[in-house]
């Protein structure tokens, strides 16, 4: 068995967060008819 | 087509940015339920600077920005943010009165945290996620992950978790109508774990681990408070000013929403928020089984970050000492990915 440690950083406002809900948000507009 | 935000806190704030910043959207219809200080230009006020990322004129055009909120109509609730049309509504907090569909909107984000069940009636008393589909919504997306406080209900078939370049795949426009965006540590998680699970393959995960170490939110005390009636954990009453606070994370328990794979992997998971205003690290380890005579080396779990982060719009690796500061987004001029990784 091998022990792996990842590190993840994220802007859990706007840099990561608001930025992938606003691109979700506008994936869901362009697919409703 | 008017997309309408309801609630503009820390996300529906900067969710008005970036949509000022896109202009994907023809409108922008913002519900607030209430007044904000004496009027409009106060609300104005509170839009254009922010504390963690400066003015919004600087995060459309970099240091040479002007005033880019205009055209103010207190009467009408109207303005004009780098020329795109936003409305204001004032009149009610409960999402099944707020006049979505007389004000042109189809497409309703939630980001006020208050309504998060989707098994919730949409006419029940103290307001409900489905009750913006009374207002004429035909599409919510909610800001947080779901939560169904029944614990004998199970999720409804018009719900569903995605994360762009996770899941996403499994939205199906037919049947959905209640979209949750998972949570910013989730997010995060997702990104740390699909590449490796890809890779290797669900079988060789043994276990996992992780710790976020979050900044502040908005849920937590300037200076410490009593607890509410009924409260169990004080700590969320103690200053975030002064203090390294240990709370819980619902990440690794919504992973398998959107990693169905995760759902029978043991993952324990805990949430330490510090003084910062935005930055978080999530810190995850991984148990898993070697192949026979094989053991996992630190270079070939780095190439295999790597080689996901260069085919992802979401995802960078890099081995660059960073802190906190460094990973935060203030432009909307550079496209950043929202997530970081190092295998120091």
């Amino acid at each position: 068995m091998t022990q792996v440690v990842i590190y993840g950083w994220y802007d859990n406002e706007l840099g990561s967060y608001t930025n992938m809900l606003g691109d979700l948000t506008m994936s869901v507009a362009d697919k409703m008819v | 087509m008017r997309l309408g935000i309801n609630g503009l806190g820390r996300i529906g704030k900067l969710s008005l940015w970036h949509h000022a910043a896109r202009k994907r959207f023809e409108g922008i219809v913002v519900n607030i339920g209430r007044e904000v200080g004496t009027g409009l230009q106060d609300l104005a006020a509170a839009i254009e600077k922010d504390s963690t990322y400066g003015r919004l004129s600087n995060y459309l055009y970099g240091h040479k920005g002007g005033r880019v909120i205009e055209n103010l109509s207190d009467t009408d609730g109207t303005m004009t943010i780098d020329g795109l049309p936003v409305k204001v509504l004032r009149e009610s907090r409960n999402p099944r009165e707020i006049k979505w569909q007389e004000n042109g909107v189809r497409l309703v984000v939630d980001t006020t945290g208050a309504f998060t069940d989707p098994t919730t009636d949409a006419d029940a008393l103290r307001g409900s996620l489905r009750g913006h589909m009374v207002g004429g919504a035909e599409k919510v997306l909610l800001s947080a992950p779901f939560k169904i406080k029944d614990k004998g209900m199970s999720m409804p078939g018009d719900a569903i978790t995605t994360i762009l370049g996770i899941n996403e795949a499994e939205y199906n426009p037919d049947w959905h109508s209640l979209i949750s965006a998972a949570s910013c540590t989730t997010t995060c998680l997702a990104y740390m774990v699909k590449p490796l699970l890809d890779h290797l393959g669900a079988d060789r995960f043994l276990s996992a681990s992780m710790v976020t170490v979050h900044a502040a939110t908005g849920s937590q005390q300037v200076l410490d408070r009593l607890p509410k009636t009924g409260a169990t954990d004080h700590r969320k009453n103690r200053s975030i000013m002064n203090n390294i606070i240990l709370t819980t994370t619902g990440a690794a328990r919504a992973l398998p929403l959107v990693i169905p794979e995760m759902k029978h992997i043991g993952f324990m998971a805990e949430s330490v928020r510090v003084p910062t205003s935005t930055g978080s690290l999530t810190i995850l380890v991984l148990n898993i089984q070697d192949e026979v005579n094989s053991p996992l080396k630190r270079g070939h779990i780095n190439r295999v970050f790597a080689e996901f982060a260069a085919h992802s719009r979401y995802l960078e690796y890099t081995e660059e000492q960073n802190v906190s500061s460094d990973i935060t987004s203030p432009s909307a001029g550079t496209t950043l990915p929202p997530n970081w990784w190092t295998c120091p």
